[in-house]
């Protein structure tokens, strides 16, 4: 009889196994929230824990449209829309602003070129970022901003029948012999035909205003990095150590020659830097050392005369 | 046979018709229960909507883990904290997590978010100069940044916003050290490490490995492993816009051409790394220096003019802010310009 009860209901027991196995029954996933937690406690006692929401972000949505922050309302009533389906507030606002969006972006966009045509560039600008904020997609906005309201670093010239890059650069720069530096940015060899259409690329040549804002001279920079050859193996690994010599060696004739071009120019101090430099480089240099004394000197007596 | 044949069917029904009704009731129970996906359930977590999760958080949840488990990246921790407008999370709070973050240019109705880029050059253990900064200050300010809540950002990063392709968090700040100095391993280096902040060097190539101050290859290549960029700073450190006394001008395009190019070729022989951003010499450029970057393949260039950089700013034309060793901790702070309040209406 026993034995026919199981039987019996052996499927049924077969089924709650399957079941309990699959993780349909309670898993230790869904771990106990903290006593602690108020909320999690509504959870536990089957309070849906996103109840508040809704409400929250259609409180958000209202507050952002009353500031005129046309983009996060729309975000908060999508969330209002997403968790109350049939919303009807909820639905109009989204429709709404999805289509006011566009169109209040392209004002400011139409706008901002307006000002920017009348040389009102920072009204202009405000206008793009405004644009921008509603519709970061608005690529023409960007352009704006980052190319037009910018300046560019380069000129275009439309190439013309007979042209020459010669004749180019002399009607760029005023000068023929700056035919190579237009060869140079547009791929082109210094020798080679101009046939039109052909748009070409130059850089600006007149400096701009950029004001020079370093705390450290030149000469400073030249000066305070101490050089030492001799302790440059250890920490480099000990590896080609000739080699670097070689290479410091040649490095600290160069600024040898450089200060005595200087000393020629009549520019003592100058000569002094590159000559320590020389030094620092090789410290047994045999010129270095009795030249910045001689150079000392002179600026000594001059200073004297003074 | 015939009598099992007569009582088997009997029994097959009974037990399938108590077998129905066993999993009916199951069934019931369990969607009244909530164990069925599609019913609310007591103990859910999250919620997917098309564009966004509603979340629970639990215990131990922070917005990093919620950046990490839903956007696949801790870094956005911001801006969770941002679009919910709470600074720290709760047990049980329910927040919104939107499946594509996107603030690009840190655009808000009161206006622009700006990266301060530092500048540094030399450090020492205790001296300082203007061109120097001492080993506390370089702690001190480092400390300052984490404690006021900036976070320090890669040059790829700041670049990346300033060519509005991604957002970075509101408060974001890139450091940058000149030169090649060793005290920027010596000194800079361990620090950065504590506090885990990515950095960049600008070498002159000239100097590496050749003077008792300067950096070696060998230990560059050890900073590269650890999160520290090398970019450019030329070979020579001339300053780029002017020609030298008897330089023609077709020799000066070709050195400056060499400046850049050459600098460019020895970091990627010597650390096989990219070479994509350019310290100008003295902060100083003018247009040819920049198309003449831009021909070689660099992304920006840096100058030393004081401010912030706005997403529209120039990427030729960075400003960056020397620290000086005399600066206070609030000449510093001042440095930090991560605003620019304009009302976008």
């Amino acid at each position: 009889m026993k034995n026919r009860f199981i039987k019996g209901r052996f499927p049924l027991f077969l089924c709650l196994a399957i079941l309990f196995i699959s993780g349909c029954a309670t898993s230790p996933d869904r771990s106990k929230p903290p006593p602690s937690s108020p909320a999690l406690k509504g959870q536990e006692s089957g309070k849906d824990p996103f109840s508040g929401l809704p409400e929250r972000y259609r409180v958000k949505a209202r507050a952002y449209e009353k500031r005129g922050d046309l983009p996060n309302a729309l975000r908060s009533w999508e969330v209002v829309k997403s968790f109350v389906p049939g919303d009807a507030e909820a639905e109009r606002k989204v429709a709404q602003l999805e289509n006011q969006i566009p169109a209040a972006a392209d004002q400011h966009f139409h706008k901002g070129v307006a000002f920017f045509n009348a040389y009102s560039y920072a009204l202009a600008r405000k206008e793009f970022l405004s644009a921008l904020y509603l519709n970061p997609d608005q690529a023409e906005a960007i352009q704006y901003l980052k190319e037009r309201l910018v300046g560019n670093d380069f000129l275009t010239y439309e190439v013309k029948k007979g042209d020459t890059l010669k004749e180019v650069a002399r009607k760029i720069y005023e000068d023929p012999q700056k035919d190579f530096l237009i060869a140079y940015f547009n791929g082109l060899r210094v020798e080679g035909p101009l046939e039109p259409p052909l748009l070409l690329r130059m850089p600006v040549l007149a400096p701009p205003p950029a004001k020079k804002t370093s705390a450290k001279s030149e000469a400073e920079y030249k000066s305070e990095m101490t050089l030492d050859p001799q302790e440059v193996p250890e920490r480099a690994g000990g590896t080609d150590r000739e080699k670097k010599h070689q290479e410091s060696t040649a490095l600290a004739e160069a600024h040898y020659l450089k200060g005595v071009n200087f000393f020629v120019e009549e520019q003592i101090e100058k000569a002094i830097q590159e000559w320590e430099t020389t030094l620092s480089l090789e410290p047994k240099h045999p010129k270095a050392k009795k030249d910045i004394e001689t150079a000392r000197n002179l600026l000594q007596k001059l200073e004297k005369i003074k | 046979m015939k009598i099992r044949e007569g009582i088997l069917p009997k029994y097959e029904i009974a037990a399938h018709s108590r077998l129905i009704q066993g999993c009916f009731i199951i069934l019931l129970t369990l969607i009244h229960g909530g164990c069925a996906t599609f019913a609310m359930s007591p103990k859910e977590t999250a919620r997917t909507f098309p564009g966004f999760v509603a979340v629970v958080a639990k215990e131990g949840d922070t917005f990093s883990s919620l950046a990490a488990k839903y956007l696949k990246d801790p870094s956005w921790d911001w801006f969770l904290a941002e679009y919910n407008e709470i600074d720290a999370l709760k047990p049980g709070q329910a927040v919104i997590i939107p499946l594509k973050p996107d603030k690009k240019g840190g655009l808000t109705l009161r206006g622009y978010q700006t990266v301060p880029v530092l500048s540094y050059h030399n450090l020492s253990l205790s001296e300082f100069n203007k061109m120097t900064v001492s080993r506390g200050m370089f702690e001190q300010q480092m400390s300052l940044l984490k404690e006021k809540g900036y976070r320090v950002i890669s040059m790829d990063q700041f670049f990346d916003f300033l060519e509005f392709k991604a957002s970075i968090p509101p408060k974001s700040v890139v450091i940058t050290i000149d030169d090649g100095w060793l005290s920027a391993y010596e000194i800079a280096f361990p620090i950065l490490k504590k506090y885990g902040y990515p950095a960049t060097l600008f070498l002159y190539t000239d100097i590496i490995g050749k003077a008792s101050k300067a950096l070696s290859w060998n230990l560059l290549q050890e900073m590269t492993n650890e999160g520290i960029e090398v970019q450019c700073h030329t070979i020579s450190h001339r300053n780029l816009t002017l020609p030298e006394k008897k330089e023609s001008f077709k020799d000066y395009f070709e050195n400056l051409e060499k400046e850049l190019e050459g600098c460019k070729d020895t970091v990627k022989q010597r650390l096989n790394r990219e070479v994509k951003y350019l310290a100008y010499p003295y902060g100083d450029w003018n247009s040819l220096v920049i198309e003449t970057a831009k021909k070689l393949q660099y992304r920006g260039g840096l100058t030393i003019k004081r401010g912030g950089n706005p997403f529209f700013g120039h990427p030729f034309r960075v400003n960056r802010s020397e620290v000086h060793g005399d600066f206070t901790l609030s000449q510093f702070e001042k440095n930090l310009m991560v605003f620019q309040e304009q009302t976008l209406r």
